[in-house]
């Protein structure tokens, strides 16, 4: 019962008074980072970072990781709210959970997020305290052909965000990987599609994207619609779910979980992969995917509980092996130097109050945010009895600040305003933009894999089919190929096609 | 009539467009060989397959009559105002700082609704500014200009 | 009285020019605060961790607010340009490495600043010492069994490095020059995907910093040499000491200051960040971070920096690498 020990251990350390208060205090700002559109922990972390350093390296952590999943929770809130994502993590919240708001089932759309991230954390955390070790081998069987095999499947499974034209979608995803390819070429360190801007050396930002394509173009559409925004108001009902609701939601929030935690794992792809692929096989697995982009709660579970379980579970190549996993783990990696912990595999042994410390702080940190949220949700749904005409000023403001925060330029707000315009563009064409977010988030990662799979074997492209993995995944993609190019469905999409978008 | 025709047909224009130009600037990079691919390599075939998918969609949208529906009116008011108080917001953050460029924003963003009171912006704008300064300013301590540069020495 | 007028005016011209030097001077040594350090990328990072240890300490000792400014982008050249700009009182200072000022250099057309007409050395502050890998379940166990693998299998003599353009990628060129086999370079986008492809031996080599590997040697990864002129670690031998000699392989992190800041003012800020950085708990941090505490004088800074440019000029011209 070594297992039973060590949690005893990060129970101590996770629950004394200090530690306590900084895991509530990193949690508060994440929910409040996570709400307020275009400012995400990324941002918030880097500048937290140095008032960390008087801490002691647990509490530093502790907070430190508060913060991130923190923002998952939060980050559902606005995307639920007035359709702008919080969060990168919550483009696919959008996509149901504002439809669900129309239908003034805002309060259960959020309840479902909360809750579903809750059990997701919890499973999560559970799975880091039992497994961390072995789940950190499953990132060395991903090579660049594994990779590019997992992002072609989930491509061709972008292909089910689109609830219009199925063509349509393809083409917005061919457009999100040529966005993708701007900027400093990994392969070859060439700047592609920059033009000279500096700026656009290190590519187009995921938030100037995504805050352009949701959020302003989503307020400019709000505008245009002459009548005010009724609808809301006299509809706001029912804070919580149905029995039938959670019927549907339960296996679903359980899917999400499980897919968000093994993609968690993988270097890279983290939350936003985790929140889109739960998505594509929720739809394609239910046997109604026509409900799905019309407010069916079960888009709203499975990709909230899997952005969360992915929050937690990339922590394992960080805390056993000292890798980490994206730009926010670094942060913290960077944070455990600074207090003279070299992030690595001796971790476990060396500190052990650290690395149990911190696994259990997590589970703590996922009751705070329950218990914080839900009497919030409340309050969130009263914020849509705000007048729009003094709402979207404010989502305008704290999109801008928070785009300036990423990199301190004032370039990406710029661009911003130019995604907003071909956002709405698009909307008036007809062209969802979750494809393109897809197609922008996997492009490079694709183009990367691909190229070095190709380089390494030098031109062969047999390792692709050679790899039971690699080959595993290519079936995949091939048989939800089948399943879509089948005319039948395409048909039931058609169908899908009329009644949405024109509530205007 | 034929709205979604010309809908259509000009996501179609909009897709060639930028499949043609992806694989113009492409041209200029490297293209290589797929062993050994250059930085043009993906981005030239994505630039093909677009403007294919373009070409494929404009056209079918010209033999297709289906669906006519109304098109929803265009109103150039909320587009131009909401898009130039962020490009505003973005030109005067650095050299008047956040103090200037929030109230500039919530000011010209206000106006684009059918709603818009001028005194209930203003004030909408101060509360703003002062939650805004609290938060990011004084909290979260995000590096940020925020009164103009010539009055507080160097940023 | 002439005299005594001549003697009051000589005694208040005196007063005057010694007033003036000694504002002058005191100009010159007093610097006007805040001091800032800028780093070029993002907060959180080594750079970034680095300069903010640094700062933290050179608040003491130039009783002036010392901040940390992160100007990311770009890979750094955004906040380079930026520090060229800035005051050339001492107040602004920069934090560089190789990339900057050696690479970038030589790799693009078009660079929006000089390292030598931009800018004036001040200190190198570490250095950090490059390694050669294979994954620990490799057959390979030490320099010249993989020079003897890759020539049996050349088809497959592939190594990575943390990205394209870095000193890790035109080292491991210099490896294969060596070698005399055509080493293929697979770059990826950062140590942490690297380490993770080489313990995975998804690559059979790789090329890094030391401190990225030794966390894993040798349990999951089996470093063969070390690139630094002593023995980084008891066990690992160095190439030159392997017979290798011309392979040597080191970076560093830097500061340097607007071109033209004044002599007397880099002076005192070299040996302020020098003390700074001497400060046991400092240098202990920095060798924790698999690195070696340097804090050189201005001038034997700039020294490196041309040696430098002789050194990787040749190999990175000769691999025709062109960043734009």
């Amino acid at each position: 019962m070594e297992l039973l020990s060590n949690l005893t251990l990060g129970f101590q350390t996770a629950i004394s008074p200090q530690n306590l208060l900084y895991c509530f205090l990193g949690v508060l700002i994440g929910t409040l980072i996570g709400v307020l559109p275009g400012i995400g922990p990324v941002q918030t972390i880097a500048i937290l970072l140095p008032a960390t350093f008087a801490l002691p390296p647990v509490s530093a952590l502790i907070m430190l990781a508060g913060i991130y999943y923190g923002a998952q929770y939060g980050g559902s809130t606005t995307s639920i709210l007035v359709n702008v994502p919080g969060e990168a993590s919550s483009v696919v919240t959008c996509l149901d959970g504002y439809q669900m708001a129309l239908q003034g089932r805002a309060g259960a759309a959020l309840t479902i997020a909360a809750l579903g991230s809750f059990v997701a954390g919890c499973f999560a955390t559970l799975l880091l305290a039992v497994l961390a070790i072995p789940l950190s081998e499953v990132a060395f069987k991903f090579g660049p052909a594994e990779y590019f095999s997992l992002m072609v499947f989930g491509l061709i499974g972008s292909i089910v965000f689109a609830s219009g034209s199925v063509i349509k979608a393809v083409g917005m995803v061919v457009l999100g990987l040529i966005l993708g390819m701007v900027g400093t070429d990994i392969t070859s360190g060439t700047h592609r599609f920059s033009f000279g801007i500096p700026e656009l050396a290190d590519g187009i930002g995921f938030v100037p994207l995504a805050m352009g394509l949701f959020g302003i173009s989503e307020i400019i559409k709000s505008l245009e619609r002459r009548e005010k925004r009724e609808i809301l108001k006299s509809k706001i009902m029912g804070f919580w779910m149905s029995k039938k609701d959670i019927r549907a939601a339960a296996p679903a929030v359980a899917r999400g979980t499980l897919t968000g935690s093994l993609l968690g794992i993988l270097p890279g792809g983290g939350a936003i992969l985790a929140s889109f692929i739960s998505y594509i096989l929720e739809k394609k697995m239910s046997r109604d995917p026509q409900s799905f982009g019309k407010g069916n709660i079960r888009g709203v579970a499975a990709p909230e509980s899997a952005n969360n379980a992915a929050s937690q579970t990339c922590f394992v190549p960080l805390l056993t092996l000292g890798i980490p996993s994206n730009v926010i783990l670094a942060m913290m990696a960077g944070a455990m130097i600074i207090h003279g912990i070299q992030p690595g595999p001796r971790v476990i042994s060396s500190n052990p109050t650290l690395f149990w410390g911190v696994i259990v702080s997590m589970w703590v940190g996922n009751l705070m945010l329950v218990i914080l949220n839900l009497p919030l949700i409340g309050i969130w749904v009263k914020l849509l009895s705000v007048p729009y005409r003094l709402l979207y000023p404010a989502i305008l403001l704290f999109c801008c600040i928070g785009i300036y925060s990423v990199n301190n330029n004032t370039f990406d707000i710029g661009l911003t305003a130019l995604f907003g315009l071909l956002g709405y563009t698009f909307a008036k064409l007809e062209c969802e933009p979750a494809p393109l977010i897809l197609g922008f988030v996997l492009g490079p990662m694709m183009e990367e894999n691909l190229r070095r799979g190709m380089l390494l074997s030098r031109g062969d492209p047999s390792v692709f089919f050679t790899r039971p993995l690699s080959l595993a995944f290519l079936f995949m993609a091939l048989a939800m190929l089948i399943v879509i190019a089948l005319p039948a469905i395409r048909q039931k999409r058609e169908d899908a096609f009329h009644e949405e978008g024109e509530d205007g | 009539m034929h709205i979604k025709k010309t809908k259509d047909f000009k996501t179609g224009l909009i897709f060639i467009l930028f499949g043609i130009a992806s694989m113009v600037f492409s041209g200029s990079y490297q293209i290589g060989t797929s062993a050994k691919m250059g930085p043009g390599y993906f981005p030239f075939v994505l630039g093909g397959m677009l403007t294919g998918l373009g070409l494929v969609i404009s056209l079918r949208s010209l033999s297709k009559a289906e669906g006519t529906r109304k098109a929803r009116s265009f109103r150039a008011k909320p587009v131009v105002l909401v898009l130039s108080s962020v490009i505003l917001f973005g030109l005067v953050l650095r050299p008047l700082g956040l103090v200037f460029s929030t109230v500039i924003l919530i000011i010209v963003s206000s106006m684009a609704s059918d709603e818009f009171r001028k005194k209930e912006a203003i004030l909408n704008a101060f509360v703003l500014l002062a939650i805004v300064l609290i938060i990011f300013v004084y909290l979260l301590k995000f590096q940020i200009p925020v009164w103009p540069s010539f009055l507080a020495g160097r940023t | 009285m002439r005299s005594i007028i001549s003697k009051s005016v000589g005694i208040v011209v005196m007063a005057v020019m010694v007033l003036i030097l000694g504002v002058a001077l005191g100009s010159a040594q007093e610097i006007k605060g805040p001091i800032k350090i800028i780093v070029p990328y993002p907060a959180g990072g080594g750079s970034d961790v680095l300069a903010r240890l640094i700062a933290d300490k050179l608040k003491d000792s130039l009783g002036q607010t010392v901040i940390v400014e992160n100007k990311p982008g770009a890979g750094g050249r955004i906040g380079t340009e930026y520090a060229k700009g800035q005051p050339a009182d001492g107040s602004s200072m920069l934090f560089v490495n190789p990339a900057l000022f050696v690479v970038s250099p030589m790799v693009y057309s078009k660079l929006s600043y000089d390292p030598d007409k931009d800018f004036k050395p001040l200190s190198q502050i570490n250095t950090y010492e490059f390694v050669l890998s294979v994954p620990a379940s490799s057959n390979i166990k030490d320099v010249k069994g993989l020079i003897d693998w890759m020539k049996k299998n050349p088809k497959q003599a592939n190594y990575g490095s943390p990205a394209a353009g870095s000193l890790p990628h035109f080292f491991g060129l210099m490896i294969s020059k060596y070698a005399g086999v055509e080493m293929v370079h697979a770059p990826y986008s950062g140590s942490a995907p690297l380490v993770t492809a080489l313990i995975g031996a998804q690559i059979p080599m790789a090329v890094d910093v030391f401190d990225t590997h030794i966390q894993h040697h040798p349990d999951k990864i089996r470093i063969l040499a070390t690139a630094g002129a002593s023995r980084k670690h008891p066990e690992i031998p160095t190439f030159k000491e392997l017979g290798y000699k011309d392979i040597e392989g080191v970076g560093w992190n830097g500061i340097v200051v607007p071109f033209k800041t004044p002599k007397p003012v880099i002076d005192k800020l070299n040996q302020a960040v020098v003390k700074a950085i001497k400060i046991p708990d400092v240098t202990q941090k920095i060798q924790q971070m698999g690195s070696d505490v340097t804090g050189t004088t201005a001038e034997e800074f700039g020294h490196i920096l041309k040696q430098d440019r002789e050194k990787w000029g040749p190999i990175i011209k000769a691999s025709g690498f062109k960043a734009d």
